[in-house]
């Protein structure tokens, strides 16, 4: 090679660098270590410990490669590719029998620990462990020895354990530890006996446990509950999705056969969830399962002049409902409801006659939010990871948005790669940069109301009340504009908590302020707000709303739209008479307010999957589909909108809301939707045309024209075995007409589609085929996904936020302010209804410092006796310092409210009796928990044996 | 708490405070262990060793309890606890015979004296002789191979061991644990 | 025979096992006077420079040069920005090496030389902190070293403004708690900050991000017992300590069933026959050279026609093995090669840390091919499968040079004793127990493994 040619070719981009490998030229980042460059080119070469997300250290030896002295390529030594820095013009040997001999001896010494379980493994089929061991070309024993055994951990409901199958990559412990903060895990042992796990049995404590089921590249790790209920990938159905579970959005790919979903795993996309997902994402579709769900109309009388089909029909319905005609309804939305359902809510009667579902507070705070999103942005995790100096103002994002706690964590590793870079150690060689960046950590400061799991890694916190917090925004604020202003309306702590963060900022490069609703105080949006606008530019921000949808019906709220509150007032005053709710459980009303709304409600229609006090009261139920079996949009918490997509079809009557929706407008509503055409690509762009904040959606669609993309995997016989234990015969497949999908193992494979139903490439079937259609390996994919924003920068915010500055929460009054306590598993009512999240979410307490616990004569460990309203708790009692005073945090499971009103509340000391029949309910809660997992799982094979099958994936009469 | 977790109440020690469980001496001792290095948990093998020196071995207990005054994981303490050789993670007898398996003391009999002290204390290696006085482990190289074979038990080292005056050295410290057994009474 | 007098010798001539001498008499015999001079009358980049001059090498094994590595830590101005806050000197006496006993004579013998040493070492690199790093089971050695470190603070030569000057330092003793692998200077930085002692990738070096991450030198004992003579004798005479081969002096040692076994300080570059045959008194009688390990258990065989090498690096290495630390270990021809190569790996499979494949999974293959062989079950094959497994454990392959070490005596072994392995597997037992057989067969090496007593994560 002239270097003439070496010169020409690096013009292009100047981070890019060639090298060699078996004498073909390649194009490499020159920051990149080999494996990555490698990888990055589409060649194969196998590894183990290495991760885009983790760097690398080096353990496994898989990735070696012969690099050559010189271009003669003779002679070489063994490296390994990915602790070897790229240079320019190296000469690299993959194919070549010195290093090619050497990857397969590594399998080889592997497996002879390794008990070739692969029949029984819930891994197999997507097994990293299996595609290496074909690629390197072992695939004879030779070793004749006996094999190690090691004793498995019971780790809680989630993960499943088993040893013996571990090759020591070191992978999960660098994950759980170093990357995700856990503390409860670690490695033990030494030379060919290193364990991993747990220093005794018990529940993995992390928030992001589930992760190791995909970070360990074999069956050491795996998802509990899909193992329970197995199915091969290669049989699963699966679809592109999002996460419902909180405003961040993040892309999961639901798998599904027979008509249950199995699990949720992680879909890769770089700037919203990368590599990871919280365990109440890849856990928390328990209710899609659950005998709870409501599968059949209530208040429909079917005609059933057709004998084949007792299904209800179009008619059934109009003709059923027709008699409500004369009733003036309301139509209520959700914040968990898909953006077509509440746009459709909203044209069905009107918007005067449309209720947010949310409360006046609600409404203001999101309100805020969205002015914040719209005139400064939110920050996506990308840019998250880049803050150099973090203030987290009252949201406890590890509970109530997960995936950016992980995101945070990273962060404050900022100062320490800087200490690294000093050092010319390059960031992909994790072990050395953590060893160098010792315990340096980038500034994080937390105001909160009580201990987070973000506190170890803080440098200062300040427990205060929601109140204060907002004070403490202000503060700095107003030590920004006017460096030495006096600042009187602080205690001494949180004002020097204000000067660190002041000093703090002084250095600071991109710092960020992350804040949320879930303290539901709408001064501290507001102070939010005004950081933003007065100090432009200075700040990144991260402000997370209640649901995956809020910022979604932020964009539908106008001058018109109800609060839950004018509901109520205009039932009693008779302007409405009923309700239409959909995906509604009202959970922001206290007990007496929900029981004030429905009962004055003459009719309550209700669209929804699953039992709530609405269904309770509904005169008519209509059962919706859920995220699983519909498609839809959702608007994330930087307003991104994105689409997921159907893993299957509900079971008729299930439909998806907009479709009752759209029946609805013809028999009670203004008559906008019934022509508004029978896809969901026509109904949405009827939406749009009717209501101006919806989004354009067609870029959804972009590739719908070109070949549609299977959902399931492709088997090249052409036959799939899906559907034999009910008939050898091919099923025809259900039609989908408005996705880009088939339900069918026909059609383009995954990387078709920007949006992936699962990932899969040739000799990859584990998830870590996504190095395939990445730009760069742990980059951006190949094919974009379509961004489409809800919010346009450019418009004019037309309403005014004036109005609501008057109404702060004045808690003067009340001698202890009580926040619900937030739990990555019981933040709404749908967490709830997964067994496993009922086994651990929190065990109801109250908590409060010594101080006020004395107040009560309560002490550490001992039990309250909690009045709120007319309703009577018991809890036990945790008393800490570290909490802000005058204030408690309450968590109780019935009372998942969002926002916590209440008129009247009494602490005191339980009872013996009752503390002691408190903690016998706690067992028995167990043991019925566990039944119904079991009955459950019991149901839900009986139903595999029949499957249902539709032909369209349309309304009721398409059957 | 969680609902889940109350199963594992029982095997799980939660938290040992290690102000009641650790002795006054203990604390203090590791706390200027603590001082010498960069970070508490850095005195981790220090500390496992000083409470070892006190009470045998290690419990689960003590583990809880070193974690606790370190203000580190158990599960890093005990990553560490099971890395070395030295820390006793179960039950050892009152002297742990540690006898030299390498090179030099296997060229030279180790093989014969291995037997002897199996038979002599009726276990093998790796166990407790049933009057809780003996635990037999081997031993990497002790740097005794020009008086090979060699042995450790407790802080001294025996060399140029012999059938003979193996039998001497369990006889003289079976009398001291009699000893001071009788002495306790 | 060359001639050196044996009485000059500058390491060992003030040992006394039984009785060290205490500081006064440590002085009294012309002590710490290396380091009055370097800290009184020298600047760090002059004893660096003497250092570098006089030739000295590692004694930890390796041989690298002591002056060249001290070089590789960066120096910063006093007002750097960048300046670390601290920087470490960590003496490496971890001994653990089968067949090496030479830095445990020196701590027992004489304390203050080392403590003089490090005093030396940590001033040139700038260092205000130095550890030694001690094995646990050396627990006479750590007596003796604490008492010499106790009385050099007495003394002014330790704490803060040694002697008048502006230098402070601090010496501690650390000890260790068992695993050969403490003695690989990545897996000490990590063992030193109580972590497991994984060692850890180089590049970085020590010398630049070592202990906690700052600017670390490791030596070894002997290494750094050297300095007080290179201070107070200079570089010229160091040098001439050794003609015509690596400069100074060298601890050889002889252990197996030799007349003497022990150590010798004498002159770098005397001949194994002058140490096997002049020191050590040739085998016990009754008894033939089959082999030896020149330094140590990880280093290659060489056999009866090596006894004229000059025991320095070059020449070591030119015939196919290592220095290492200069610790004979000799094979009898009563002693199977194969249950000694066995024994050698099962030291070296139990001491594996565990974190790279080849070594964790490669050497107790070995171990289960090599039982196999001594038990009369092994097959032709088996060789082949070792051969391979050299390969697969090679320097390079592996995550630090214990694998490699472990190769070392195996693949030589397999050179020079491949008769005696064919002979296992065509008798179907090892020639020297030929009359075990039909008496019910007797397990050459007891133990499957060094049971530890930790708590069973593993299967009962
Ligand atoms: C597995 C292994 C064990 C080692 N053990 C020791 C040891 O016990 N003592 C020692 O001084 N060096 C030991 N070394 C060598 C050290 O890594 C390092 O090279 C040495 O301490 C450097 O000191 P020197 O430059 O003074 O020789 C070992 C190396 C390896 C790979
Ligand atoms: S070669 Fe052995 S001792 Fe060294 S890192 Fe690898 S496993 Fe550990
Ligand atoms: S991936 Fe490179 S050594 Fe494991």
């Amino acid at each position: 090679m002239s270097s003439s040619d070496k010169n020409t070719s690096n013009t292009i981009d100047s981070n890019l660098i060639s090298i060699y490998v078996d004498g073909i030229k390649l194009q490499v980042d020159r920051t990149d270590n080999l494996l990555a460059g490698v990888l990055s080119n589409k060649l194969n070469l196998p590894y183990f410990c290495w991760h885009p997300s983790m760097g690398s250290v080096g353990a496994c030896r898989q990735c070696a490669v012969t690099v050559f002295d010189d271009e003669s390529q003779t002679r070489g030594r063994i490296a390994m590719a990915c602790m070897t820095p790229v240079s320019d013009g190296m000469y690299i040997g993959l194919g070549d029998h010195y290093s090619s001999v050497f990857r397969e001896q590594v399998i080889s010494a592997m497996m002879t620990n390794h008990p070739h379980d692969c029949p029984v493994c819930a891994e197999g089929g997507e097994c990293h462990l299996q595609d290496m061991t074909v690629m390197t070309g072992h695939s004879v024993r030779e070793y004749k020895g006996d094999k190690r055994t090691f004793e498995n951990q019971d780790l809680g409901p989630y993960i499943g354990h088993e040893m013996n199958r571990c090759i020591t990559c070191y992978r999960c412990v660098r994950y759980y530890k170093d990357y995700a903060g856990g503390t409860d895990f670690g490695v033990y042992g030494s030379r060919n006996k290193v364990y991993f796990g747990r220093q005794q049995d018990g529940v993995l404590e992390s928030e992001f446990s589930g992760n190791l089921v995909e970070v360990c590249p074999t069956g050491v790790f795996t998802d509990k509950p899909f193992s329970a209920h197995y199915s091969r990938k290669w049989d699963l159905q699966s679809a592109p999705s999002i996460c419902q579970g909180c405003s961040v959005g993040c892309n999961i790919s639901v798998g599904e056969r027979y008509g249950s979903v199995r699990r949720i795993v992680n879909r890769y996309n770089d700037s919203i969830n990368g590599y990871f997902l919280c365990d109440r994402g890849r856990f928390g579709f328990g209710y899609v399962n659950n005998a709870d769900r409501l599968t059949a109309c209530k208040g429909v009388n079917v005609q059933n002049d057709n004998q084949q089909n007792t299904n209800v029909s179009n008619k059934d319905i109009h003709i059923s409902l027709a008699k409500y005609k004369a009733e003036k309804f309301v139509a209520i939305g959700s914040p968990r409801a898909s953006l077509e359902t509440n746009t459709a809510l909203k044209q069905l009667l009107g918007k005067e006659s449309f209720c947010a579902g949310l409360t006046e507070k609600q409404m203001q705070m999101l309100l805020l939010n969205q002015q914040l999103v719209t005139q400064h942005s939110c920050v996506d995790i990308d840019e998250i990871e880049q803050a150099d100096c973090v203030i987290i103002l009252g949201e406890d994002v590890t509970q109530t948005a997960p995936r950016i706690a992980l995101a945070l964590r990273q962060s404050v590793r900022n100062a320490g790669l800087i200490i690294a870079d000093r050092l010319r150690i390059p960031r992909w060689q994790d072990e050395a940069v953590r060893t160098a960046a010792g315990k340096t950590l980038s500034p994080l400061f937390i105001a909160q109301v009580s201990q987070s799991k973000l506190d170890d890694v803080a440098s200062n916190i300040s427990y205060s009340s929601a109140d204060d917090i907002a004070l403490i925004a202000k503060a700095i604020s107003d030590k920004l504009t006017t460096p030495d202003a006096e600042i009187n309306f602080l205690n001494t702590q949180q004002t020097n908590f204000v000067e660190s963060i002041i000093e703090a900022l002084s250095y600071a490069k991109k710092p960020l302020i992350v804040s949320g609703h879930s303290l539901a105080n709408v001064q501290i949006l507001q102070q939010c707000l005004a950081l933003a606008n007065t100090h432009k530019d200075k700040f990144n921000f991260a402000i997370m709303p209640a649901a995956a949808s809020s910022l979604g019906l932020a964009s539908l709220i106008d001058e018109h739209t109800l609060s839950l509150e004018q509901v109520i007032a205009s039932l009693k005053a008779n302007t409405s008479d009923s309700l239409i709710i959909a995906e509604n459980e009202l959970a922001n009303l206290s007990k007496a307010q929900q029981q004030q709304l429905l009962c004055d409600a003459q009719t309550v229609i209700a669209l929804d999957h699953n039992q709530s006090i609405v269904s309770e009261h509904a005169d008519v139920i209509l059962p919706v589909a859920t995220f699983t079996e519909s498609q839809g949009l959702v608007v994330n918490y930087t307003g991104n909108v994105q689409c997921f997509y159907s893993a299957l079809n509900g079971k008729l009557p299930i439909l998806p809301s907009w479709r009752y929706l759209q029946m609805l407008d013809g028999i009670l509503g203004q008559g906008n939707l019934v022509t508004a055409g029978d896809t969901l690509n026509d109904f949405r762009a009827s939406l749009a045309q009717l209501e101006l904040s919806f989004p354009d959606t067609s870029v959804f669609l972009a590739e719908q024209f070109l070949l549609k993309t299977a959902r399931q995997t492709h088997r090249s016989s052409g036959r799939t075995a899906m559907m034999a234990n009910q008939s050898v015969h091919e099923t025809k497949a259900t039609i989908d007409v408005n996705s880009n999908f088939n339900f069918s193992m026909e059609g383009g494979k995954p990387g078709n589609s920007s949006a992936m139903p699962f990932t899969w490439a040739p000799g990859w079937n584990s998830n870590q085929s996504i190095n395939k259609y990445q730009e760069h390996a742990g980059g951006k994919l190949t094919k974009v996904q379509p961004v489409v924003q809800i919010f346009d920068p450019n418009k004019e915010q037309t309403l005014d936020l004036g109005a609501f500055n008057n109404t702060a929460d004045k808690n003067d009054n009340k001698q202890l302010t009580i926040y619900p306590a937030k739990h990555i598993f019981a933040n709404d009512y749908l967490g709830l209804k997964t067994s496993e999240f009922k086994l651990t979410a929190l065990i109801p307490f109250i908590e409060f410092t010594p101080e006020d616990a004395d107040k009560y004569q309560l002490t550490q460990a001992s039990h309250a006796q909690i009045v709120i309203d007319d309703n009577e708790y018991i809890t036990q009692v945790k008393v800490n310092s570290e909490h802000a005073k005058n204030c408690a945090t309450l968590f109780l499971n019935e009372q998942v409210t969002q926002q916590f009103e209440y008129l009247s509340i009494n602490i005191k000391p339980a009872t013996a009796a009752q503390a002691t029949e408190f903690e016998q309910q706690l067992h028995q809660q167990v043991a019925s928990i566990n039944q119904d997992k079991e009955l459950q799982l019991q149901r839900l094979k009986q139903q595999d044996q029949f499957i249902p099958i539709r032909l369209i994936a349309g309304g009721l009469d398409d059957g | 708490m969680t609902l889940a977790s109350l199963k594992y109440q029982q095997i799980k020690a939660v938290n040992i405070d290690h102000r009641s469980y650790l002795s006054a001496e203990e604390i203090s001792e590791i706390e200027h262990e603590t001082t010498l290095l960069e970070y508490r948990e850095a005195a981790g093998i220090e500390a496992l060793k000083i409470v070892q020196k006190n009470r045998g071995w290690i419990s689960d207990d003590s583990l809880y309890a070193i974690a606790d005054l370190l203000q580190m994981p158990v599960s890093q303490l005990e990553g560490v606890a099971t890395f070395y050789n030295l820390i006793y993670r179960q039950p050892v007898g009152t002297y742990v015979i540690h006898l030299c398996d390498s090179i030099s003391c296997y060229l030279t009999g180790f093989e014969s004296i291995a037997d002897y002290l199996q038979q002599e204390l009726g276990i093998g290696f790796g166990q407790t002789s049933a009057d809780g006085l003996f635990t037999l482990l081997t031993n990497a190289c002790l740097g005794g191979c020009d008086k090979a074979p060699v042995m450790m038990i407790g802080e001294n080292h025996y060399q140029s061991l012999t059938t003979d005056s193996i039998k001497a050295i369990l006889a003289e410290l079976k009398a001291k644990a009699n000893g001071s057994k009788e002495g306790e009474q | 025979m060359p001639s050196y007098d044996p009485n000059a010798m500058p390491l060992t001539a003030l040992i006394n096992l039984d009785k060290p001498l205490d500081y006064q008499g440590y002085v009294d015999a012309g002590g710490y006077q290396g380091a009055r001079k370097a800290i009184l009358e020298m600047q760090p980049s002059d004893v660096l420079d003497l250092v570098k001059d006089s030739g000295l090498k590692g004694r930890g094994g390796a041989g690298f040069p002591t002056g060249m590595k001290w070089s590789f830590v960066p120096m910063f101005a006093d007002d750097d920005e960048h300046k670390p806050d601290n920087k470490y000197l960590v003496c490496n006496a971890d001994e653990m090496e089968p067949g090496t006993f030479k830095d445990r004579y020196l701590l027992e013998g004489v304390p203050h030389q080392l403590v003089e040493a490090m005093i030396i070492a940590a001033y040139t690199i700038n260092a205000n902190k130095a550890y030694i790093f001690l094995r646990g089971e050396y627990f006479l050695c750590a007596k003796r070293l604490q008492a010499a470190i106790d009385q050099a603070y007495e003394n002014g030569w330790l704490g803060s403004k040694i002697q008048g000057s502006n230098y402070h330092l601090d010496l501690y003793l650390h000890t260790s708690a068992g695993r050969y692998i403490c003695g690989e200077e990545t897996a000490l930085i990590n063992a030193l900050e109580g972590k497991r002692a994984n060692p850890r990738a180089k590049p970085p070096f020590p010398q630049v991000s070592g202990l906690f991450g700052k600017p670390t030198i490791v030596n070894n004992v002997e290494t750094l017992s050297n300095l007080p003579h290179i201070l107070k004798h200079g570089a010229d005479w160091f040098k001439a300590l050794s003609p015509d081969s690596d400069p100074g002096t060298k601890i050889y040692g002889a252990s197996g069933r030799v007349k003497h076994t022990g150590l010798w300080e004498m002159p770098m570059g005397m001949t194994v026959r002058e140490v096997l045959y002049g020191k050590a008194g040739g085998l016990q009688d009754g008894l033939k050279l089959r082999g030896f390990l020149p330094g140590g258990a990880s280093t290659d065989f060489l056999t009866e026609q090596h006894l004229d090498v000059p025991m320095d690096y070059d020449n070591i290495s030119k015939v196919g093995s290592r220095l290492g630390t200069a610790g004979i270990i000799v094979l009898d021809d009563q002693n199977c090669p194969v249950g000694m190569i066995l024994n050698l790996l099962k030291f070296f499979a139990q001491e594996s840390c565990g974190y790279c494949t080849p070594c964790r999974d490669g050497t107790p293959w070995v171990v289960e091919i090599l039982t196999r062989i001594e038990n009369g079950q092994g097959t032709i094959d088996d060789i082949d499968t070792l051969n391979k497994l050299c390969d697969f454990m090679w320097l390079g392959k592996t995550h630090c040079a214990l694998a490699p070490g472990a190769v070392e005596p195996l693949r030589s072994g397999l050179k020079y004793f491949q008769d005696d392995f064919i002979q296992h597997i065509e008798q179907g037992c090892c020639p020297l127990k030929k009359d075990q057989i039909g008496v019910g067969f007797k397990d050459p090496n007891p133990m499957q493994e060094s049971p530890q007593i930790y708590k069973g994560f593993e299967h009962e």
